[in-house]
């Protein structure tokens, strides 16, 4: 039976599956350090000077008339206002800052052509309707207008005089004040127990399955480690400080993140919105 | 006629000895199918006609935990074993994806 046993263990893990990819997530914010000034909100990642820029204050820019279709077209851009008033060059070197250029919400959950412009276009073929199209940083997101030659100057009176993309979008950041959690003590009983160990990078490595277990368990067993009421909130903190490599099945805890402590998030979202 | 009689309880004697010596150890794959029925069972529900969906990874080692047998000890090596096939890890650390469907017991 034994021999079976390991026989039936051995098969299985030969059959691990190998994901793709190897994943990697951002690394997580430091709140304390957050910079806020023309309508910019930096917030830098933990123990570095670069993070992402949110804007609270954006503008609708035409990039002008062209031909397209027998149509005419028009694609608008959602844009931070701080960059055409050249604000952000100066808030970015003022305070010695490195912008990871990251949009903060994705074009299609934000964005959407008013109902206004909708009407206005209806005419058109279903195909040529207004659209709402991906931004490259920093623009947010774009919309493009289709409408008939004849119909310019009163299509673009009034998408320069009226707001036509609708944006409602939130950023879940945290509050500055929110509790922290310290990873050092159940880094160090993960290291006795030799689910970690320390890399030349002095990295925390260990196997990502060994460290989900055995970190559940400790949060089980030793739940003021992980400071919530509620051990699972602390856990899951706990578990985003690790980078995954989902092929070679690793969990890696970089020396810097280590050393830091990581937010138990009272949330204090970042509402953006126009039109 | 004695003769016969003693192997007739001898046959009795047989037969109910070899139901009882001591505690047969389960096949390996049968309490791994138990298990993982159990597990999925204590899991959050997925959504209906969901091929898989997301859990936390504390949710799936305390299901693991409360499903092993009095006596049984939790061990990273068995959770693995029990797990592989039905979850797997996701890029954000703290969750994993189960693939197998409740019921179906992996």
């Amino acid at each position: 039976m034994r021999i079976q046993h390991a026989i039936t263990l051995a098969v299985l893990s030969l059959l691990v599956l190998a994901p793709a990819a190897n994943a990697q997530t951002s690394p997580p914010l430091d709140y304390v350090r957050r910079i806020q000034q023309n309508e910019m909100v930096f917030v830098p990642y933990m123990g570095m000077t670069r993070g992402p820029v949110y804007y609270t204050k954006y503008e609708q820019v035409s990039t002008g008339v062209s031909g397209a279709s027998g149509f005419r077209r028009v694609i608008l851009n959602l844009t931070p206002t701080a960059h055409r008033l050249n604000q952000y060059n100066s808030f970015i070197s003022q305070n010695g800052i490195t912008d990871a250029r990251l949009n903060a919400v994705t074009a299609a959950s934000a964005c959407q052509p008013s109902e206004e412009i909708k009407a206005m276009t209806a005419y058109m073929p279903e195909a040529y309707r207004p659209k709402v199209l991906a931004g490259n940083y920093p623009t947010l997101c774009s919309l493009s207008v289709y409408f008939l030659p004849e119909e310019e100057a009163a299509t673009m009176a009034f998408i320069n005089t009226h707001a036509v993309i609708m944006m409602r979008a939130t950023v879940p950041l945290c509050d500055p004040a929110s509790a922290r959690l310290s990873l050092g003590p159940i880094n160090q009983r993960l290291v006795q127990a030799g689910v970690l160990s320390t890399n030349a990078a002095s990295e925390l490595v260990g196997n990502s399955w060994d460290v989900l277990f055995e970190s559940a368990k400790l949060a089980q067993t030793a739940p003021y480690l992980f400071v919530t009421s509620d051990p699972q909130v602390g856990w899951e903190i706990y578990m985003k400080s690790f980078t995954l490599d989902l092929t070679a099945q690793t969990a890696t805890m970089t020396a810097l993140t280590a050393g830091q402590q990581a937010y138990i998030c009272t949330p204090a979202p970042l509402s953006l919105t126009f039109g | 006629m004695w003769r016969g009689m003693w192997v007739v309880a001898g046959l009795f004697g047989w037969a109910a000895c070899s139901g009882n010596e001591g505690v047969e150890p389960e096949d390996p794959e049968a309490r791994k199918q138990k298990l993982r029925g159990c597990i999925l069972q204590k899991l959050p529900p997925a959504q209906v006609g969901a091929e898989a969906w997301t859990v936390s990874g504390y949710v799936l080692v305390e299901a693991y935990a409360r499903c092993l047998d009095a006596g049984e000890t939790s061990t990273a090596a068995d959770f693995r074993a029990v797990t592989e096939g039905m979850a797997d890890l996701q890029a954000e650390p703290s969750w994993v994806r189960i693939t197998a469907s409740p019921g179906s017991g992996g």
